[in-house]
């Protein structure tokens, strides 16, 4: 091959890269950054990982009267099965405070203090925070390392790293945690980078993220429920809870425990038989999970945020089935308020003593009617306490 | 009686680029860039490596 042949097919190459080069560049004009939403609608209800994982997105929705609220699985809980779930009554009705729900299942304490160090790097509205919590994290062993590298953000790590409130013997305890629970050091490298090939990964990490991020966000602000933007009213938490009982009456009928008719008859009964003891030897003492939670409210601490952690019960005539007693349960949450009560900082909204109270759950784990309205008392006293 | 020589499908190709100069880089600046643009989209929007769904199961 001429020199002339290859110089011109180098050229060819080359500008090859460069239209490809193109097209990247033009994706991050046509996709929405993360930032952009809609004034008038509330995205705060919708249960997305992508929101969940986006701090452009979930700082750009947040106002004055915003209430960042950390959780899990219970976010999930459509309004079909029970009418008292956030979105339909706080995101239904302009009492003068939004709430930001932020967490997917499996959710738990490290990823929280993750989330909520990135989120809070500029402060938070009234600098509060709640985090919602219950026994299922705190089981022996601990979150497996599979399951937590499903709910990883890289994303939320990095804007975590770049909080300059939180210091480094916090910074370093994440790391830890995350190393334990097998996060790879390419990506704990990139995610705060110490030399130059670090910041070669963490420039194209960031820019797939971002990407990956915008686009699953379009389906996030297809989701989002018209902003309460009417007179401003006071909740009638009574004559709230006095419907829910009516909607729980009508809707758990099947069983003694206050269960919800579908999810009892197609999933707990047929199972009960088979789980009768399966789980005495729990203890919910083997588990980092206590420790994650005194990271969590330590960097609320170095944030200047204030915590309210929200004790969700389980529901307890299942767990004594299964074999997990009162008291071993009785003891667990024990030790949660004692780590909550070592951060004087931390609030707390305990509901540990409802285990039996009928309708507080709809299924096992989850808040139910009244469960959910006594939530989000707490929460709403929280958020407007001093105001 | 010697036998005809047949041209492999690469001495062919190599042929036709000799011989179409400009439609070879067109060729390459193409392949270049569809290759590119696909790996960017499969690795960056289609979901390969990230994790299964999974059902929340409360047992």
């Amino acid at each position: 091959m001429d020199s002339k042949t290859l110089h011109r097919r180098l050229g060819a190459l080359a500008l090859g890269v460069a239209i490809a080069a193109g097209v990247v560049a033009g994706t991050f004009v046509v996709l929405p950054s993360q930032e952009a939403h809609d004034a008038h609608t509330d995205y705060g209800y919708v249960y997305s990982g992508a929101k969940s994982s986006s701090v452009g997105f979930v700082r750009a929705n947040l106002n004055d009267n915003t209430l960042l609220v950390l959780g899990s699985s219970e976010f999930s809980t459509p309004a079909r099965l029970v009418p008292q779930v956030p979105a339909a009554i706080m995101g239904t009705h302009n009492y003068g405070v939004r709430l930001m729900l932020v967490g997917e299942a499996f959710d738990q304490c490290l990823w929280d203090t993750i989330a909520l160090g990135a989120m809070a790097k500029d402060g938070l509205p009234n600098n509060r925070v709640a985090v919602i919590v219950g026994l299922g994290q705190f089981t022996d062993g601990g979150l497996d390392n599979a399951t937590f590298q499903t709910r990883f953000s890289r994303s939320l790590y990095r804007a975590f790293n770049a909080n300059g409130r939180i210091p480094a013997n916090l910074r370093d305890r994440v790391r830890e945690r995350l190393a334990q629970q097998g996060v790879d050091e390419t990506t704990l490298r990139s995610a705060s980078p110490a030399d130059p090939i670090d910041t070669v990964d963490a420039t194209v990490f960031d820019a797939m993220d971002d990407l990956k991020l915008r686009n699953q966000l379009n389906e996030v602000r297809a989701s989002g429920i018209p902003l309460a933007e009417g007179p401003m009213e006071t909740p009638d938490w009574d004559a709230l809870h006095e419907e829910a009982l009516l909607d729980a009456e009508r809707m758990s009928t099947t069983n003694d425990w206050g269960v919800e008719d579908e999810f009892y008859t197609s999933q707990l009964a047929p199972a009960l038989g088979s789980l009768a003891g399966t789980r005495a030897s729990e203890t919910y003492t083997n588990t980092p999970e206590y420790d994650d939670l005194d990271l969590f409210l330590s960097v609320c601490e170095a944030c200047g945020i204030s915590p309210m952690v929200v004790i969700q019960p389980s529901l307890g005539p299942y767990y004594d089935h299964i074999g997990i007693s009162q008291q071993t349960r009785a003891d667990a949450y024990e030790h949660i308020r004692n780590v909550v009560a070592s951060h004087p900082s931390a609030g707390l909204a305990d509901f540990s003593d409802r285990e039996y109270e009928r309708y507080f759950m709809f299924d096992i784990v989850h808040f139910g009617w009244t469960g959910w309205i006594e939530a989000q008392k707490a929460l709403y006293d929280f958020a407007t306490e001093g105001a | 009686m010697a036998r005809k020589k047949t041209k492999t499908i690469r001495m062919r190709y190599d042929s036709w680029l000799d011989s179409h100069p400009a439609m070879a880089c067109v060729v390459i600046t193409a392949s270049i860039a569809v290759a590119l643009v696909g790996l960017f989209v499969f690795v960056t929007f289609s979901g390969f490596g990230a994790s299964a769904e999974f059902i929340y199961n409360q047992f």
